[in-house]
């Protein structure tokens, strides 16, 4: 598990003008990397430093990202989950600041503590770790016993509520200018993280959905949830139980049996399966640090801080296309894609071509694994081929140039949970049951 | 004797908290109380005054007891303590949250003895702890000796003490977090001031304090 750096908690950077000016550092650099990379391709036609340049300006962004606290770390995070939305280099980046941020004091922990139940945590608990076990996005994760039993105690950051607009508006010129993504695409996707983010400050809310989502889920095989207890939490404190166990990446490195592996991928593909067609809620966002692997291959699911309906009328135009004659069916699939905006009467006759074939494709590419009885995820070539749609020169540029958003939000919500329950199957060569209760 | 005038402390802050002023005469904050414990003696050899420097002074004494009393407060660096310390006092100013308010709004050019007769009652009470927290820094090397400035460190400190408080009062944020940031922030800049080495954590709260 990560460990924090406690050096770094003397510099967590937090006023509005700082973050500015750290931002605007970070502009500064990124420039600094274009000149040097134009100076080279001037100087040199062979050169391709395109791939090196991106590796820059992440690490830069990185850097400046990580410094931050609160939303624009989340930000980072839910990007960093986006294949669509980032090239390579930044995502590789971005995945670290799923495990880094700098730490509150004890001082200030027990001063919450005190704030929200009148008592400080040594005289809740037997033992209090000193330091955080883990970072959480807009706060840290405690460890904690008491009568020989291991609670996670998750303490949010003071003023999150208050900066997340604010951190946001400063996030966006970095997506904007910096990633070269299209403003209209980046306002849309803005908008939905705050609302996301604006109800994740509540951790009583999340301790009541957390509790909804694990009786709603208790059928489901070999997945396994912490016990929340309300009378240890707060809006600023959420304690459960302590889960043993590692992250998919410390998972991996101990090299589990194909069986154990098809075990976790099965597990979270009912999981998901359940919350998109049953439930049509989806809890959890499918990253990584959602989750905690036991050896035998239990998944526990960790983290409800957002829930994200999927309205009716929207699943059921996304959905149809699913099956192979609905997106065959030419005027059907017209008439979804004008439906879900990924396509406007507008377009030019060219561009109406290229955007169906785009997206046909992309959705097609998405259900396949629904169309087998099994799937493996650990085919390199089926990734090749998601990568190589994303990643196509002709399909971004039309993209990014369009001066509409391009899809409702619920869809590339959607898209997301999938690219990132997919991604998550691939690192683990999963081979899973694809049965859906879509089709059943 | 002592309970009395822990009586007294609590009808005074009662008072000005259900009447936003100061009473004309001692003897209004009991008016709602006819218990006989009430000794006419000790109310007039108090005033006003003392008996608000003394609330100031006992909050700041309770605030180093109930910092003290956290069972990792003696493994805590020196760092940590003066961090414990500020959080306990805003959770004492808080528990009295109008009485404080009102009192450190004081103002006009004729009140200017007040602030310094409080300034000063302030500082004694809390001095000996700052002193000692310097000593212990020294020792385990949190703070750097440094000759000729080394007898300011304790003016650095209380000058933070009474910005923190002046912050307080005027932080208008969601339960005062803002406050709670201002201390992390204030209590780093201080550490590393006054610590072997320097960083910019002095940018850091600067750029903290000028915007919010
Ligand atoms: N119940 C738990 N048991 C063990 N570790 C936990 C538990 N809850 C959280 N953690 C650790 O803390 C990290 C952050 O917690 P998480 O709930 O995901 O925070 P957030 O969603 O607010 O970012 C997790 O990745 C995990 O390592």
């Amino acid at each position: 598990m990560a460990t924090i750096d406690n050096k770094s908690q003397k510099t967590i950077p937090s006023s509005k003008v700082q973050r500015v000016s750290r931002f605007v550092k970070v502009g500064a650099k990124v420039s600094t990397n274009y000149i040097k990379h134009y100076a080279k391709s001037v100087l040199d036609n062979e050169y391709t430093g395109k791939e090196e340049l991106h590796k820059e300006n992440a690490s830069d962004v990185y850097e400046a990202l990580s410094e931050l606290k609160g939303s624009a770390l989340k930000v980072a995070q839910m990007m960093s989950m986006d294949k669509n939305m980032l090239p390579q280099a930044y995502i590789e980046k971005f995945q670290m600041s799923q495990y880094s941020a700098p730490p509150l004091s004890l001082p200030l922990v027990n001063k919450t503590f005190i704030k929200s139940f009148g008592k400080a945590p040594y005289q809740l608990f037997d033992t209090f770790s000193k330091e955080a076990v883990n970072a959480a996005s807009i706060g840290q994760v405690h460890l904690a016993e008491k009568d020989g039993k291991k609670y996670a105690v998750k303490v949010q950051y003071p003023g999150v509520a208050e900066s997340v607009s604010s951190d946001l508006k400063l996030v966006k010129p970095i997506a904007v200018r910096m990633m070269g993504l299209n403003e209209q695409d980046v306002n849309h996707y803005m908008q939905e993280v705050e609302v996301m983010l604006l109800s994740e400050t509540d951790y009583e809310l999340e301790l009541e959905r957390s509790q909804k989502i694990t009786e709603a889920c208790a059928h489901i095989n070999n997945i396994y949830f912490p016990n929340y207890y309300k009378d240890l939490s707060s809006k600023k404190i959420l304690t459960m139980d302590w889960l043993d166990g590692d992250h998919l990446n410390e998972f991996l490195a101990k090299n589990p049996s194909q069986e154990i592996r098809n075990k976790v991928g099965q597990a979270l593909w009912e999981f998901y399966d359940f919350q998109v067609h049953q439930l049509k809620e989806v809890h959890a966002d499918p990253h990584p640090g959602n989750f905690i692997i036991s050896e035998d291959g239990l998944l526990g699911i960790i983290d409800f801080g957002c829930v994200k309906v999927i309205p009716q009328d929207f699943y059921q135009n996304y959905f149809d296309l699913m099956i192979p004659e609905n997106m065959e069916n030419e005027e059907k699939r017209k008439d979804v894609f004008k439906s879900m905006r990924f396509i406007y009467d507008e377009d030019s006759d060219q561009d109406k071509i290229f955007l169906d074939q785009l997206f046909k494709s992309m959705i097609s590419i998405l259900a396949r694994p629904f169309h087998t009885e099994t799937f493996d995820f650990g085919d390199p070539s089926y990734f090749e081929e998601i990568t190589a749609l994303a990643e196509n020169e002709e399909n971004q540029k039309i993209l990014r140039n369009s001066k509409k958003p391009r899809g409702i939000r619920d869809g590339l919500y959607l898209n997301r949970t999938y690219f990132g329950l997919y991604s998550i199957l691939h690192q683990l060569e999963a081979k899973v049951t694809t049965n859906s209760i879509f089709f059943s | 004797m002592k309970k009395f005038e822990k009586k007294i402390e609590i009808s005074y802050i009662n008072y000005i908290s259900s009447n936003n002023k100061r009473p004309n005469t001692l003897k209004e904050i009991f008016i709602n109380d006819d218990s006989d414990d009430i000794d006419p003696n000790t109310i007039s050899s108090l005033t006003n005054n003392t008996i608000e420097n003394n609330i100031w002074s006992n909050t700041i004494l309770t605030s180093i007891k109930n910092a003290s009393s956290d069972p990792n407060f003696q493994e805590y660096s020196v760092r940590e303590k003066l961090l414990s310390f500020f959080f306990n006092l805003s959770v004492g100013l808080q528990q009295h949250q109008d009485f404080f308010t009102y009192s450190s709004n004081i103002h006009s050019p004729f009140e200017l003895k007040e602030v310094n007769d409080r300034r000063e009652k302030i500082v004694e009470t809390i001095t000996p702890f700052l002193t000692q927290l310097i000593q212990e820094g020294i020792s385990t090397g949190e703070v750097e000796e440094r000759m000729f400035i080394q007898d300011y460190y304790i003016n650095v400190m209380l000058t933070q003490l009474f910005l923190i408080i002046k912050y307080w009062a005027e932080d208008t944020s969601n339960e005062k977090e803002n406050t709670d940031e201002a201390v992390e922030k204030s209590v780093h800049l201080i550490m590393d001031l006054i610590g072997p080495n320097f960083t910019d954590s002095a940018f850091s709260f600067a750029k903290f304090i000028f915007q919010k």
